[in-house]
């Protein structure tokens, strides 16, 4: 077994998000053996334009289907959003952890994602809903540039509509003044906002590097101990198992001991914006 | 079988070297001439498109007169991609040697008559405008030229090299002239690509391919100086090649 | 005690010529200009055992600098595997132990967990026999990091041999190195006295090193001293980012991947090539790059190879071999910027408690 050789995988579906970011169904193309958990990743790739991470974005198999929301930034981004439904692409993985779900049990769950940081967030937004006997109460807070970016918003809107999970947004600049649950400002307001013990509970975020550290310093103020905040992290990744060397943060590597991490763990290197 | 990528090719103060190499280069792959239309180079044929629109606008030489600044902003406007090719676009050259003195006594030197001499300090292509990369070297390297080409048909950001001669240097296994035998090599601060070609001789690198990116010439210099090389040797090292980049700046400190 | 065998020079040179029959024989030879390059060797004759250190340890035949990995047809995005260029059963000899131990080092980020296929092809085909240091190196630390001057490993290597003047003491290591000694025509076996004559060679060995580094506590201390000025100091005068101290490092195990693609646009050629933490794209991300300083990239090099690593893989990343610091043109000396740190931490100048 050679774990850099990629398997092919065939976009099924294709849906533009916003005007940069398109959500890719896609299925192996020989029907191998294959499972994932949320936060987990794959390494996806072009030949010719190499390869790159993408976490999942959809919570489980359907009919061994699965999501990856991806923002186009480069020139394997670019061509990969330009796939359309049929066309092949090369896939490794799953690799790395998944979000501690089961820590979170019996707990608060706040769910804090920025920009594209929201759609590695989706899978466990959307288990959370689901399973809403297994925790105490849920927040999801989200933010982004604009309206447009923030991802999934209609569906999350319909998901926590009459349930237990309290959803508020935030935008950099907003466009439309008359919705009302969409603020103005950054992430870390909303945090004022929510009505639970920290203590008491456990923090999933992904996003900007800047963003993670406000949001849990901010938590570790309200008096969150650093180990029940969980950040995911992103580096530069050439293998995803842990050979190539680009995604280490000192001890840790992105790619095999995350990219989930507890702040209070990945915190003490260096080279971190947190 | 044309894929319809229009090249312009341009030449300004500059040995031409770089068109010879990048002629060579079409005979060694030949492949390109079947995947690119050259529609302007005054070497290969007169006439051509010279207004464009290119896909891909190749500079060579610095830039030493207003009139090839108008025009290369001009280019630049008609061009989605453009790159600089070889180390006199790219950072200089040998043409920015004369910087190192004022303008007109550098024409002075050179012509009787300087009223019809209306020559500017030598600057490389990326003081005027935007550039989409660096095919490096004197003459520039197959790998990066290459590399841009391909990018170019697949419509992918080039990755070039940008690490420093001494990577080259130890994969041949060569006996470090800086290290072993004091020999001011410009190797640590410059940009990959020759394949170590002078210190895998036992020659000191003299700089030719430019500037590496990040480039620590203060300490190399101080190393030159720690050494015994004299202030005025260290200047001329540092000068010889990239007179005008950022990157050698700190290690130009006048005699 | 393994068994061993005693073969006098002559004999050792007729061994290594019988092997050749057989085998890509490897060695230590001494190149025109003068440097002493690992090769293959035509006679036992160009063998040169007489040396210090090579510039690129023996790494370079299982993990070589550039390495072909599938070709890729464009059109179906079919993968073919490039098996690793032939090694062709390759016996490597006069490997120092500080180079063994760097090998067994990178066996714990190839062969950990997941596997790389083609270290692995390659480790498996090639023999390495060791030739423990009967003195230190002028930069030479691997007493102190338990890497030399004599062999220090339990397995993963074939013979280990002692150079006892007219002859060498070969003893062995694995089934196959066993396999190696057995077709040397004029061996006898070693006495007590050959082992007790090692045992003294090796005293004198260990006698004979200038440089130490005290590793006890070190990566602690480090790990609580990120901010130290040693740092930005050496990186601002005289770490020049060339990368020279990672391209010789025996234990750098960094690569990056990189697609060829043919101009006809139908097949693409993966390869992967060493990278470095010391050139500034390393931790590049679109719009960011995590180490765009030297000073953290320096810091990187050092606080890895003395610190994380134990983390990571229970081991040191630095063997001690002193190559790094020989071939950086501005003699950066990472034992000296610990010393440093330490020296500050005596002085009270330097922390012991937790950073956060």
């Amino acid at each position: 077994m050679n774990p850099l050789e990629p398997r092919r995988a065939l976009v099924r579906e294709k849906i533009q998000e916003n005007r940069e970011t398109y959500s890719l169904t896609l299925s192996l193309a020989d029907h191998d053996h294959f499972s994932y958990r949320p936060g987990q990743f794959n390494m996806l790739g072009l030949p010719g334009m190499g390869e790159a991470p993408f976490s999942f974005s959809s919570l489980h198999l359907e009919r061994g289907r699965f999501t990856h929301t991806i923002r186009e930034a480069g020139s394997l981004t670019r061509s990969i959003c330009q796939l359309a439904a049929g066309d092949i692409l090369s896939i490794r993985g799953p690799y790395g952890n998944e979000w501690p779900l089961e820590k979170a049990k019996g707990r608060h769950l706040i769910i804090v994602g920025g920009g594209i940081g929201i759609a590695p967030l989706r899978p466990v937004i959307r288990h959370a809903l689901g399973n809403g006997e297994e925790y105490g109460r849920l927040y999801f807070l989200l933010g982004a540039r604009t309206e447009d970016d923030l991802l999934f918003r209609e569906e999350f809107e319909k998901l926590t509509a009459g349930r237990d999970g309290t959803l508020l947004m935030t935008v950099d600049r907003g466009e439309k003044k008359e919705l009302s649950h969409i603020r103005e400002g950054l992430v870390t307001a909303l945090l004022d906002e929510i009505d639970v013990d920290p203590e008491e509970s456990i923090t999933f975020t992904c996003g900007p590097e800047l963003m993670m550290r406000f949001v849990a310093r901010q938590l570790i103020q309200m008096g969150q101990d650093p180990y029940d905040i969980f950040v995911s992290m992103e580096r530069r990744m050439k293998c995803g198992i842990a050979h190539c060397g680009h995604c280490q943060i000192g001890a840790m590597y992105v790619c095999k001991d995350g990219p989930i991490f507890p702040y209070g763990d990945i915190k003490r290197f260096a080279d971190t914006m947190l | 079988m044309g894929t319809g990528k229009r090249i312009g090719i341009f030449k300004y103060s500059s040995c031409a070297g770089c068109q010879f190499q990048l002629f060579y280069f079409q005979h060694y792959v030949l492949e390109t001439i079947q995947a690119v239309d050259i529609v302007y180079c005054k070497m290969l044929q007169s006439g051509g498109e010279e207004d464009g629109p290119f896909d891909l606008a190749l500079i060579e030489g610095a830039i030493t007169e207003q009139w090839q600044a108008d025009q290369l902003k001009r280019i630049r406007e008609r061009s989605e991609l453009l790159a600089p090719i070889g180390s006199c676009a790219v950072c200089g050259g040998v043409p920015a040697i004369k910087n190192t003195a004022h303008e007109l006594d550098a024409q002075r030197r050179v012509y009787e008559d300087i009223s019809v001499v209306h020559s500017l300090k030598a600057h490389p292509v990326d003081h005027y405008v935007r550039v989409d990369g660096y095919v490096r070297g004197c003459p520039p390297g197959v790998r990066d030229l290459a590399e841009l080409v391909k990018s170019l048909l697949l419509n992918k950001t080039p990755r070039f090299l940008d690490y420093s001669v001494c990577v080259e240097c130890k994969l041949e296994e060569a006996i470090c002239v800086l290290v072993a035998y004091q020999e001011p090599c410009m190797g640590p601060v410059t940009n990959a690509g020759c394949g170590a070609l002078c210190p895998s001789r036992g020659r000191a690198c003299y700089g030719c391919w430019g500037p590496m990116k990040d480039a620590n010439a203060k300490a190399l210099a101080d190393r030159f100086e720690r050494m015994g090389l004299g202030r005025e040797e260290i200047y001329r090292r540092f000068t010889e090649f990239g007179e005008p980049t950022v990157e050698w700046k700190p290690g130009q400190v006048k005699p | 005690m393994s068994t061993g065998y005693i073969l006098a020079n002559d004999a050792f040179r007729d061994w290594l010529n019988i092997l050749r029959n057989e085998f890509t024989v490897i060695g230590p030879v001494l190149k025109k200009r003068g440097p002493i390059v690992f090769e293959e060797i035509q006679d036992a004759g160009d063998l040169h055992l007489d040396y210090c250190s090579t510039m690129l340890g023996p790494r370079k035949f299982i993990y070589p600098p550039t390495q072909r990995l599938f070709r890729i047809d464009n059109q179906n995005h079919r993968v073919t595997t490039i098996e690793p260029a032939d090694a062709g059963n390759a016996v490597i000899f006069a490997v120092r132990p500080c180079d063994m131990q760097a090998i067994s080092v990178l066996d714990r980020t190839f062969l950990g967990d997941i596997e790389d296929f083609y270290y692995r092809k390659l480790r498996e085909e090639t023999l390495t026999v060791v030739l423990n240091c009967n003195r230190a190196c002028d930069a030479g630390f691997c007493e102190s990091m338990g890497a030399g001057p004599f062999l220090r490993l339990e397995d993963g290597y074939d013979l280990e041999m002692t150079s006892m003047g007219e002859n060498y003491l070969i003893e062995i290591g694995s089934r196959r190195g066993e396999g190696l000694i057995e077709k040397a025509v004029h061996r006898k076996e070693a006495a007590s006295g050959d082992y007790e004559t090692k045992d003294d060679l090796q005293r004198k060995a260990i006698a004979s090193f200038t440089k130490h580094l005290e590793t006890a506590g070190l990566p602690e201390l480090l790990m609580r001293n990120l901010d130290h000025p040693v740092y930005r100091e050496t990186a601002e005068a005289r770490c020049l980012g060339c990368t020279n101290c990672t391209m010789v490092c025996p234990t750098c195990y960094c690569y990056d991947i990189e697609d060829d693609m043919s101009f006809d646009l139908t097949v693409t050629e993966r390869r992967r090539h060493w990278d470095s933490c010391q050139e500034l794209h390393f931790a590049r991300v679109h719009g960011g790059n995590f180490r765009s300083s030297r000073e953290a990239r320096l810091r990187q090099f050092v606080t890895h190879k003395l610190a994380t690593w134990v983390e990571q893989y229970g081991c040191f990343g630095c063997v001690g071999c002193g190559r790094c610091m020989t071939w950086c043109p501005t003699g950066i000396d990472l034992t000296e910027m610990a010393k440093r740190i330490q020296q500050d931490f005596e002085t009270g100048r330097a922390r012991w408690w937790a950073y956060s």
